[in-house]
């Protein structure tokens, strides 16, 4: 939920709130008139009260809508730039999809493709141990 | 050619759905306590909800789906336009009634 949106959904429940409570005492005020007295008859909720509650709708909806963020991923692999999309929903076609992940370098299947049980553990702490001394060398 | 196409990802589909609900839900109760405070009855509170369901409805479209409703929806007609309809009439109704009987 964006800042904008946050803020507008605040000011847009004042804005409901008030004009409810606006409506609540005028109609509390007609119910002391005489049933036959032409205000009474002719009642209609005051112009500025009906205002305030349609804008008050329309800001909330306008809210919700700026409440969706578009697409943003930060790449695994490459340059670490954030890779923004132009769309807000995520695609549904299977090879539209897997884009996504394609995107950031992930890997869906990664649970079956990565099977740490098959490691050669001793290779690669034999890997680690030269890579380390490799740079201590290089910081002395 | 087609079966490929017909691959969607379900996790996807369950949420693009979930978003579109989210949507619907709110804005069909803020509608609903706005025609209780206006103190609409009978048929003009149900006009406004149609108007509102359905101008929410194409702002969707336009704005969050790019006007391509097809790359979101498996079937966008049914999904955005008829599938919650009844879901978001008793929501609305309900929030109506509420406010209407607050305020009045």
């Amino acid at each position: 939920m964006t800042f904008l949106s946050t803020i507008l959904i605040l000011f847009s429940s004042v804005l409901l709130l008030h004009s409810g409570f606006s409506s609540h005492e005028f109609h509390q005020l007609l119910k002391n008139l005489p049933q036959n007295s032409p205000s009474y008859v002719n009642r209609q909720l005051p112009k500025d009260i009906q205002y305030e509650a349609i804008t008050g709708i329309i800001l909330f909806t306008t809210a919700i809508f700026l409440s969706f963020k578009k697409l943003t991923y930060f790449p695994l692999q490459g340059p670490r730039k954030l890779i923004t999309l132009d769309q807000y929903l995520q695609e549904i076609r299977m090879n539209k999809a897997t884009n996504i992940d394609n995107l950031i370098g992930n890997d869906p299947y990664g649970e079956v493709n990565y099977t740490p049980n098959f490691i050669n553990i001793h290779a690669k702490r034999a890997e680690t141990r030269s890579w380390l001394e490799q740079n201590d060398k290089k910081e002395i | 050619m087609n079966s490929i196409n017909e691959v969607m990802s379900s996790e996807y589909v369950a949420g693009n759905k979930r978003v579109l609900l989210w949507v619907q839900d709110s804005t069909a109760l803020a509608f609903g306590i706005g025609a209780g405070i206006l103190q609409l009855e009978s048929f003009n509170g149900f006009a406004m909800f149609i108007g509102g369901y359905l101008s929410v409805a194409l702002l969707y479209i336009v704005w969050i789906c790019r006007l391509q409703p097809a790359k979101y929806y498996q079937s966008p007609m049914n999904d955005i336009f008829v599938e919650s309809f009844v879901r978001e009439l008793t929501g609305y109704v309900m929030a109506w009634t509420f406010s209407y009987a607050l305020v009045g």
